[in-house]
């Protein structure tokens, strides 16, 4: 509640931030994860997930860190089995959910709202691919709609986020064709991301929730 | 009458070498400047296999494959060049589309209609947005770092300014 009142989310700036233009937010989890990274390696590695988001890597890698940017696509949900009495049965084999870098090397990486993007069955499976790449101590961030108004389930395009500086970044919608998108609650994006550690869940005034998450230093 | 003719017309030949040439009237240039003032251009039905270098501007338009050295001078991928090759040039500009990696000395820029396949190894990057990218960017450490000038920075002549430019 408090985290609440101290991101000014109030009712009217929810009102106001629903299709309002965009403006500037803050992120405090990514100064926290830039403070960290950048004062423990020379050049650390980062990997950013966001198709619309190159500006981004673009300023990380001009504040020193080597930026490695791949498409992510989101994994469609799994396909259910069907019943001969016309139910739907048990999900069927699920296509592999991969992001193309090798295990433990990235410092840092920024999801950005692919969460959003990912049905709630195959969440745990992004998590894990997450925390593959992550070096043990690394920091993921994720941002993710909070937006109860629009239901579990809905249409919209990704977003294009804009670093202004390490602790403040601009979204702003794409024209890039509406995907299905759900709004996963804090519980489960948290149980999702079991094996690591989250750290804050700042709420914005755009009703946008910024995880800081940790991976255990102690990972085997 | 024809007497009076004869030198009028003359005097018009005489006369005409001296106007009209001056449309063709160029400060005289030797093969070398001409050269360096208009870049060298690969048109799009040129496909070069092997190793390309040179010393001045080039725009290439057609399909390379192998490797490109313009080593201080300006490389541009036209809209219609397909790169299959390691670049070294001092800046780059791609409209195209590259696949390999891109080091350049001054600048790496990718239009709207780029798309690159590979690392990028320069002081200055801009992605315009709508640019497909896939890789990884290394400016160095500090390239753009505003708050102090490094030896390294000095070194290297990039100046910080100009270095944070963004797409």
């Amino acid at each position: 509640m408090l985290r609440w009142l101290q991101s000014g989310h109030t009712r009217e700036a929810t009102r106001e931030a629903t299709g309002a233009p965009a403006q500037e937010q803050t992120c405090p989890g990514m100064a926290r994860a830039l403070k960290r990274i950048l004062s423990k390696k020379e050049q650390p590695e980062v990997l950013d997930l966001g198709q619309f988001s190159r500006s981004a890597a673009v300023y990380l890698a001009q504040r020193g860190a080597r930026v490695y940017v791949e498409d992510f696509e989101p994994p469609p949900p799994s396909p259910k089995r069907k019943k001969p009495n016309g139910g739907e049965g048990r999900p069927v084999a699920k296509k592999p959910l991969v992001i193309p870098q090798p295990d433990r090397k990235f410092d840092l990486v920024l999801a950005w709202e692919h969460g959003d993007f990912v049905p709630p069955d195959r969440l745990k499976d992004f998590a894990a691919e997450l925390a593959r790449v992550l070096v043990p101590g690394g920091w993921l961030l994720m941002y993710a709609q909070d937006n109860p108004g629009a239901g579990s389930e809905h249409t919209d395009p990704p977003a294009c986020y804009r670093l202004l500086a390490d602790d403040r970044f601009m979204r702003t919608a794409t024209t890039a064709p509406a995907q299905r998108r759900w709004t996963h609650p804090n519980r489960a994006i948290e149980r999702a991301l079991a094996p690591l550690s989250v750290q804050s869940i700042h709420l914005q005034r755009n009703r946008i929730r910024e995880f800081l998450v940790r991976k255990p230093e102690a990972d085997a | 009458m024809s007497l009076w003719q004869k030198p009028e017309q003359e005097q018009n030949r005489s006369a005409a070498p001296t106007t009209t040439p001056k449309a063709h009237v160029t400060p005289p240039t030797t093969h070398g400047e001409n050269r360096m003032s208009k870049p060298a251009n690969i048109g799009q039905s040129v496909q070069i296999n092997g190793e390309l270098t040179g010393q001045e501007d080039l725009i290439i338009d057609g399909k390379i494959d192998g490797k490109i050295m313009l080593k201080d001078h300006q490389l541009t991928i036209g809209p219609n060049g397909h790169i299959n090759a390691e670049v070294h040039a001092k800046s780059v500009q791609i409209n195209g589309e590259v696949t390999g990696n891109i080091t350049a000395d001054d600048k790496v820029e990718i239009s709207p209609s780029g798309s690159v396949q590979g690392d990028i190894c320069a002081p200055r990057v801009a992605l315009a947005d709508g640019s497909s990218f896939k890789g990884s960017i290394d400016m160095g450490r500090k390239a753009a770092s505003s708050s102090s000038t490094t030896s390294e920075n000095v070194n290297r002549d990039v100046p910080l300014s100009a270095s944070a430019d963004k797409d």
